[in-house]
């Protein structure tokens, strides 16, 4: 009954515990959320090719103090104090981000990972201003090694100022702060604050504020082994390439007039990488292009020569995406196993073949459009259009070039809807000064790697080397007024030259009336180029691609999107999808099969918005709400190093090629959270220990002492 | 009764290991892996987030109904076979279940070890390593080797069995649990229950088969008690024998062989209960041990349901075998009786799959208290597994209902001994302490944790 | 680094106690299983060493609080303990330096000890009718309680010192209490 009685007691003592907890109870809270706060993270990813890796990893989750650096001297202090005892997580600007300064804090093994504060430009959110002069972090001449010139000694260096940042591997993460949109605003004033706390604390009066990185990225070593293990997928996308002449066929012997631009870039931060001067530009003069020359007045597909569009993906990774189209062009395709339904082919895999239509012999000439924002740093003047040809064929584009800059001087006329108000941007040969430098990285130089004597011209706005915003993730705006005029006059020049040269014209002076006349109606939409600007970059649910894909629909209308090529098949591809739209749009033929009378049948519209009513024929396309036939086709952009096998899994065909793959990586995680100093937390070690060790002296101690008094055992 | 003591606290100790290793693998494995286990086909039921209390119920009620079926009708088989006789096939087809539990419940295992924690392991150095545990696992359990060893490896294939069996979902397994109490109280105390059955028929067999020489029980017990235990019963014997004598017969009879298997490899179907029960007894000199004077344990074995099966890829690793094969190993606890019937043993027979056998008490001889020699208690391999699993799915959800539950089913262990000591003849083992951890489980659960979520950051204590 | 958090805070909140456990309770298997399951007390007095001795039940006593500490002090700190593995810590709000799980660590060590104490009170106090005794164990607990409220006060600087402090000396008075009647057991005796 003793036994019922302690029985009855201790239930008696929990009733009335229970009750006096009820009055104390305080609200609930998860103490997970008490502890840490989560919040968004753009990480810098680690990439592999044939050699080795690039990018950042961390084994583990790396965690440090928060502490704030913003110009070298602070970096310098950083290394040389030792009262710092913790590991720490760097803050600094975006501009001092570079090897030198990494390797300074690395070599202090303070340095658990990085934080770069990639300001925007609103004044609300800047750690700093923007530095006047920027420098490059990709390498001295950016894919080099893939082009035209690798074998040639003495390959000119367009990036002369490149830091090559990029093609370094961190074993620590480095993670951006940037204020695009509501929930990277939350992060950086979450950070920013935090790291203030601990500056104003002097990094010495705990609990000072930490964050964690979670940034477990699984390949190693390079492409070869993390395919065979299965922990990467290959950099790619789609690309996109349209033709106004809907029967275009590899037999038919028209030569084939080339505009082309590439649709991507890259920087350290991928969810951050815009391009605006490195890719962008250039997309958006071959849209004008397309868009200008749409409405010609003598039909393009009636014309001596094909005109074809291209927008490559995946060219800042090895020039993946035109290499591959040329490739692809250049050798019969050998389906052995054909598709379930429709077009293409299953192994090899294609989701159409009508890119065998397009001969490669019958290219004539290759107009491209590179870096033509008139970015530069630091800032101003006004710029000027430079046309490059290749100099180990120099002969070859003479005359194309003296035609470029013929056209580029205004001889035609006014050339801009509305009229330019500001002076022309002038055009000149880059070899103006005596200098053959060749052409810059670009993706012509694929096409000329399999025919070397197709006259090219590649347009950019700098003559002796790219601009410092390549590959930079601060490349995120431009001009209003610089830049629009040099795509203006770009889309322009670029636009006559490819119709003139379609007409089987070579030079301007020789020009009959009727196509003077005609010429005219080439007209570059300075207001497309503005709001393409726009929605390319900042925007993409403006009303131009919402005309095209509905975007506002969704419940979270996307804003800002990276022009990261991403990975093969498993990312979606907004750009190449608009731009696929769009070309379609200007090169189609609307509701074709005139009948009797030669009246144009009523276009067939609602294909998208009714869709269950309406349809469009299998040879159409929904396109804008309306049914339209088209030659535009999306082209898969990989490296030509890596190629597919039958059970879809990839391997290295050509360790010499681009062999670009991304690592797979767990979700990546950042957290904030408070930490104690490294002493207090001994200090409890040392007090648990100290504790234990004195209550089994003293139980020892109290058990002889029982023994002694009370005689028992 | 002071025997009884001590006995407590050697099995409280193995228990307690068993307990800890399937927490630790749950935690592991909870930790963000891919390599869980996952449920066997036979599940007639998914649970869904979605479903109402009642269509839980009854399809929780439909899937451990399924496996309790299993286990019935392999222990009958099982019964059926050692009757007959047939103890070499039971034996050979254990030997080639324990082999497949440790072979892949272990790469499963140390699948999730490698991705939690990073490790980088080549296929060649775990194929070797797992290669030499598993051999070594079966040769330990059947055949000679260090007691210790034994012991460890049975505790481990306990804790393995329990893991895998953590892929049921949480409906079906606490209806598995409950069934399973009703199964071992009709199966130990009915007189038609199976196990009854064998026990009674190894006692009959007894004289006639020597040779059986299984001893299913978890060997510690047996090489536990310290000699004065030893030479004490010893001495009471009437049976000579020497200690030598019972050394190394209870090293060869100690296998406990339980489990289930899951292995994916047998891809199995049903579950095979074996028991065997292991004379020693009575011509033979005690084992050591003392308990073992006959003791015949009962091995049930019950691969089940795995099924998963042969043929199935490594992708199918996750799938691993269900739930119910656990080896229950026999165990019991039992104490002559009567030296000189020499077969007293109390069997217990383990049923299959995945009871275990409740211990019996032995006490046995009605002298006295102090005059126990069979040796210790025997707790079936099989109740080791269920226990876990009520741990390990209690570790799930927090770590204050891991605690609690843990608490309970000790304390359920040791009311069961008690009443061991004082009906002296083979009872169910796990009841009592299912009951309880189920019952602290579910209290704890929707009333403790969030008692203490509201306290906790508030730093006030009650 | 913070694995030291967390030894740190387990070998104090649970040291003692355990180190009582294993000194004084863990040899003698009675005592065990009365910590694990208090309703055997008849049972084990057939089993004791000395079944007729008088002290038996304040072993019994002793170990049976000791048990019901050791839940009480994993069920109310285990939580916190495991988030102590984790690298953030929460700060203790009146003691800004010192980590929460640090100062719940000192307070289950001392209401771990102070309720095997008030177990034992509560054994002499039923069995010998003596309501101040029972009185004093309710009116030391809700005590012992509200001063832990005192750690998460904005207003009280310190307040988990005052709180430590508080719980000690409760402790100690409990202590006192338990030595005067093992006194008196010892007089009867004698």
């Amino acid at each position: 009954m003793d036994a019922t009685r302690s029985g009855t007691r201790r239930m008696l003592r929990r009733l009335v515990m229970g009750l006096a907890a009820f009055c104390t109870l305080t609200t609930a809270q998860d103490s997970y959320d008490a502890v840490y706060n989560d919040i968004g993270s753009l990480p810098c990813v680690r990439l592999l090719n044939a050699t080795g890796a690039i990018g950042c990893q961390s084994l583990n989750a790396a965690s440090g103090v928060l502490y704030r650096t913003d110009t070298l001297a602070d970096i310098q202090h950083f290394a040389s104090d030792h009262d710092l005892k913790n590991k720490y997580t760097v803050v600094m600007p975006y501009w001092l981000l570079t090897s030198s300064n990494v390797e300074t804090l690395r070599s202090t093994d303070k340095l658990s990972a990085i934080i770069a504060v990639v300001n925007g430009t609103d004044a609300a959110h800047t750690v700093a201003a923007r530095p006047a002069t920027i420098n490059s972090p990709d390498s001295k001449c950016p894919n080099c090694e893939f082009g035209l010139y690798a074998n040639t000694p003495n390959q000119y260096q367009w990036n002369p100022t490149g830091t090559d940042l990029l093609s370094q591997q961190f074993d620590f993460p480095i993670y951006a702060l940037n204020t695009m949109d509501d929930r990277n605003i939350m992060s950086y004033n979450a950070v920013i604050q935090a790291v203030n706390i601990n500056r104003f604390k002097g990094y010495s009066s705990y609990p000072l504020k930490s964050l964690q990185f979670h940034s477990f990225m699984w390949a190693a070593q390079d492409t070869g082994t993390c395919l065979r293990k299965g922990w990467c997928t290959p950099v790619g996308g789609a690309s996109v390439w349209s033709t106004p002449s809907l029967n275009i066929s590899s037999s038919d012997n028209k030569p084939i007039v080339v505009i082309s631009a590439a649709m991507d870039s890259r920087s350290l931060f991928h969810d951050l990488t815009l391009g605006v001067e490195s890719s962008i530009t250039g997309m958006v003069t071959v849209l004008a292009v397309a868009e200008a020359l749409s409405r010609s007045s003598i039909p393009l597909d009636t014309m001596q020569k094909h005109i074809l569009y291209t927008l490559f993906t995946a060219e800042a990774w090895g020039f993946s995406g035109s290499q591959r189209f040329v490739q692809d062009i250049s050798s019969p395709v050998n389906c052995i196993k054909p598709p379930a339904s429709g077009s293409g082919c299953t192994y090899p895999f294609f989701s159409d073949l009508d890119f065998q239509h397009i001969n490669p012999a019958n290219i004539d000439i290759i107009l491209e459009a590179g870096q033509v924002g008139g970015i530069t740093s630091p800032a101003g003047g006004s710029p000027t259009l430079y046309a490059h040809i290749d100099n180990l064929q120099p002969t070859a584009s003479a005359a194309l070039l003296t035609q470029i800059v013929q056209v580029g001087s205004g001889a035609l006329g006014n050339t801009t809807t509305p009229p330019a108000t500001n002076a022309a941007v002038p055009v000149q040969a880059a070899n103006g000064d005596g200098t053959q430098r060749g052409l810059p990285p670009s993706s012509a130089m694929s096409f000329l790697k399999a025919r070397a004597t197709i006259p090219t011209v590649v347009l950019t706005d700098y003559q002796k080397q790219m601009s410092s915003f390549t590959s930079q993730d601060l490349d995120d705006t431009w001009d209003p007024v610089n830049t629009v005029n040099a795509i203006q006059q770009a889309a322009s020049v670029i636009s006559k030259t490819a119709w003139m040269q379609a007409q089987g014209v070579s030079d301007a002076t020789l020009m009959t009336p009727a196509q003077q006349q005609a010429i005219g109606s080439i007209q570059v939409n300075v207001q497309l180029v503005q709001d393409l600007l726009l929605c390319l970059t900042r925007n993409y649910s403006c009303p131009l691609i919402d005309g095209y894909l509905n975007v506002t629909a969704s419940p979270s209308p996307p804003t800002r999107l990276p022009h990261y090529a991403g990975t093969l098949y498993s990312q979606s591809q907004p750009f190449s999808i608009f731009a696929w739209n769009f070309l379609a749009n200007v090169t189609s033929v609307k509701g074709v099969t005139q009948n009797a009378t030669g009246v144009p049948p009523p276009q067939v519209t609602g294909c998208s918005s009714r869709s269950e009513t309406v349809q469009c024929t299998s040879d159409q396309f929904c396109v804008g709400d309306q049914c339209i036939q088209t030659m535009t086709r999306y082209h898969d952009a990989f490296g030509v190093g890596l190629g597919m096998a039958e059970d879809n899994s990839y391997f290295i065909k050509d360790a010499s090629k681009p062999t670009w793959t991304e690592s797979t990586w767990d979700p990546v995680g950042l957290r904030l959270f408070d930490v104690t100093s490294p002493g207090s937390q001994g200090g409890e070690l040392a007090a648990g220990i100290v504790l234990t060790i004195v209550s089994i002296v003293l139980v020892v101690f109290g058990r002889r002492f029982l023994k002694k008094t009370l005689k028992v055992d | 009764m002071k025997f009884y003591m001590l006995q407590i606290y050697k099995i409280i100790k193995p228990v307690v290991v068993c307990i800890c290793l399937s927490i630790l693998w749950v935690k592991i494995s909870m930790a963000g892996s891919d390599y869980r286990p996952t449920q066997s086909s036979y599940t007639v039921y998914n649970e869904s987030a979605t479903s109402t209390v009642s269509q839980n119920f009854l399809g929780s009620l439909a899937n451990a109904g399924i496996i309790i079926g299993q286990i019935v009708i392999v222990t009958i088989i099982i019964v059926i076979m050692f009757k007959r006789g047939h103890i070499k096939i039971l034996i050979g087809f254990f030997m080639v279940v324990v082999a497949m539990l440790l072979g892949f419940m272990g790469y499963i295992l140390l699948l999730n070890l490698i991705q939690v924690l990073r490790i980088p392991l080549d296929y060649i150095t775990m194929a070797f390593a797992l290669w030499n545990f598993a051999v070594a696992g079966l040769i330990s359990v059947f055949w000679k080797g260090p007691m210790w060893l034994q012991q460890v490896y049975l505790t481990v294939m306990s804790s393995l069995m329990a893991f895998s069996l953590t892929g049921l979902a949480e409906w079906t397994t606490w209806m598995l649990l409950a069934l399973l109490v009703v199964w071992d109280l009709i199966a130990v105390l009915c007189p038609f229950g199976p196990l009854k059955i064998l026990v009674e028929s190894s006692r009959n067999q007894n004289q006639e088969v020597p040779a059986l020489l299984y001893t299913v029980n978890a060997v510690w017990f047996m090489a536990s008690p310290p000699n004065s235990i030893l030479e004490r019963e010893y001495s009471r014997s009437k049976e000579g024998s020497t200690v030598r004598d019972s050394v190394e017969e209870s090293g060869d009879l100690r296998r406990d062989v339980f489990n289930g298997g899951h292995s994916r490899s047998t891809g199995r179907e049903g579950g095979t209960s074996i028991s065997s029960s292991r004379h020693s007894g009575l011509d033979t000199p005690f084992s050591t041990g003392g308990r073992m004077s006959g003791n015949s344990s009962t091995v049930a074995l019950v691969p089940t349901a795995s099924n998963q099966s042969a043929d199935h890829g490594d992708i199918e690793l996750r799938e691993r075998t269900p739930s119910s094969s656990s080896p229950r190993s026999g165990g019991s606890t039992t104490s002559d009786r009567d030296r000189r019937s020499a077969s007293v043993r109390r069997a217990q027979a383990i049923e299959q799959g995945s009871r275990s056998r409740p211990q019996d008490g032995g006490d046995n001889d009605g002298d006295g208290d102090d005059e126990d020699e069979s040796g210790g208690l025997k707790l079936g391999l099989g109740d080791f597994v269920f226990y876990s699993v009520l741990i390990a799915r209690a570790a799930m959800f927090d770590w204050v209902t891991t605690m609690c539950c843990m608490v309970a089913v000790l304390t359920g262990m040791n009311a069961t001994i008690f009443l061991l000591a004082i009906y002296q003849k083979a009872l169910p083992a796990l009841p009592i302490s299912i009951c309880f951890g189920m019952l602290f489980y579910f209290a704890t659960r929707f009333a403790l944790v969030p008692f203490l979520a509201a306290l906790g950051p508030s730093q006030v204590f009650i | 680094m913070t694995l030291l958090t967390f030894f740190g805070c387990a070998f104090t909140a649970y040291g003692p106690s355990l180190a009582i456990f294993f000194g004084f309770i863990a040899p003698n298997p009675q005592l065990v299983i009365l910590l694990v399951s208090s309703r055997a007390e008849s049972g084990l007095n057939m089993v004791a060493k000395h079944p007729k001795s008088v002290y038996n039940r304040s072993g019994y006593a002793f170990a049976a609080g000791m048990g019901f500490g050791l839940m009480f002090g994993i069920i109310s700190y285990i939580t916190q303990l495991v988030q102590s593995t984790g690298p953030g810590i929460l700060m203790c709000i009146s003691c800004p330096g010192i980590s929460l799980y640090f100062v719940s660590a000192i307070t289950t060590c001392i209401l771990i000890l102070h309720h095997s104490v008030w177990m034992m009170i509560s054994f002499t106090g039923f069995t010998m009718r003596s309501y101040p005794r029972i009185l004093w164990v309710i009116v030391s607990h809700y005590g012992a309680s509200y001063l832990t409220l005192l750690n998460a006060s904005p207003t009280v600087t310190l307040g988990c010192v005052y709180s430590i402090m508080g719980n000690i000396v409760l402790l100690l008075a409990s202590i006192a209490i338990v030595m005067v009647d093992v006194r008196n057991l010892q007089q009867k005796l004698a």
